[in-house]
């Protein structure tokens, strides 16, 4: 029988009894030393992406998330009890510092996308189309201004980029940006926030908001902090393991 | 190498996000942090998609999908736009 594997936590923290995981199994955790990892027995070879298990996965980590701050496995983390176990022994410093860091706290997403098209943004991509017909030199003066033309973007989302951080940085404990001015998407943030910050940085985002209509804001959460755990590239860059 | 998008960015590109249903967009949160993120144990992620719902959603880990994806969000596009100009003003 496999396992699958839903978050870390500290061993003071157990699922809420009548937690019911994926196929409908109980979540249970299972220990090692000062960590425990919630999980569920599976028989299943493979764990089906559909709306009712990515809900069901996010759902028990939630419920955990409404009293402490776990580490979040990625949906379909499927392990035997030796393989996990041995997981949680060799990473067990670096899984214990990173439960102390996100401790109190939760994620929070921001994504910012333009109002209008990227290529609008950019302006110097507007008459590409005369260029169409153009050979040799024109063709390398057609890519100079493509170039110039997605600088300037990266210029515009990085300038964006910065002042979000203005904005909403002082509210967070940690901030992730990704910076991707392609098509819609200006940029992603995941904040980590102190949950006795959650007020503070929703002001700040209301007052961004505010600042910049020309920008449409998506914002969610609190989430489990996926993206502040990548133990594995830590480990890695300690112990020099590629 | 593919360059893998979420599937945030997969339904930028392809549609509205101004249009879209909270619904929609709170599922495409998900997704996005379920499928994306999160403790990865080496070798241990075992999934498979028979969700066409999600495959909509643009699923990165399946890069074949994307082009599903983009075909069945145009679909629904051109369905909506039939029914706002088929409802009275």
């Amino acid at each position: 029988m496999k396992l699958y594997a839903y978050c870390v936590t500290g061993t003071e923290t157990q699922p809420s009894s009548g937690t019911i995981g994926l196929f409908n199994r109980q979540v249970y955790s299972i220990t090692a030393g000062p960590i425990s990892a919630l999980v569920s027995d599976v028989a299943e070879e493979s764990v089906v992406i559909s709306k009712q298990t990515v809900l069901t996965h996010q759902n028990v980590i939630g419920s955990v998330l409404n009293r402490t701050t776990p580490l979040p496995f990625r949906f379909g983390t499927v392990v035997d009890q030796r393989a996990l176990t041995s997981y949680l022994v060799s990473r067990q410093q670096a899984l214990a510092e990173k439960l102390k860091f996100v401790d109190g706290c939760v994620e929070m997403s921001v994504k910012i996308i333009w109002r209008e098209s990227a290529s609008d943004v950019s302006t110097d991509n507007r008459n590409e189309s005369s260029w169409t017909n153009s050979v040799g030199t024109e063709f390398l003066r057609k890519k100079s201004v493509q170039i110039a033309g997605s600088k300037q973007l990266m210029d515009k989302a990085n300038d964006i980029a910065t002042w979000l951080k203005s904005c909403v940085g002082p509210t967070t404990a940690d901030m992730r940006l990704t910076v991707r001015p392609s098509q819609r998407l200006v940029l992603a943030a995941d904040c980590l926030v102190r949950r006795l910050e959650l007020d503070s940085y929703h002001s700040a985002i209301e007052s961004a908001r505010a600042d910049r209509p020309d920008l449409h804001f998506l914002t969610s959460g609190p989430w489990a902090p996926y993206s502040f755990v990548n133990i594995d590239l830590e480990f890695n860059s300690q112990f020099g393991v590629s | 190498m593919s360059v893998m998008t979420s599937p945030f960015e997969q339904v930028l590109i392809s549609s509205d996000v101004e249009q879209l249903e909270e619904a929609d967009l709170s599922l495409l949160e998900t997704l996005d942090h379920v499928l994306n993120k999160g403790l990865v144990i080496a070798g241990e992620i075992t999934i498979s998609v028979a969700d066409v719902d999600l495959i909509f959603l643009g699923l990165n880990v399946l890069v074949s999908s994307v082009e599903k994806a983009n075909e069945v969000l145009r679909e629904r596009a051109a369905i909506e736009l039939e029914k706002r100009s088929a409802s009275p003003k």
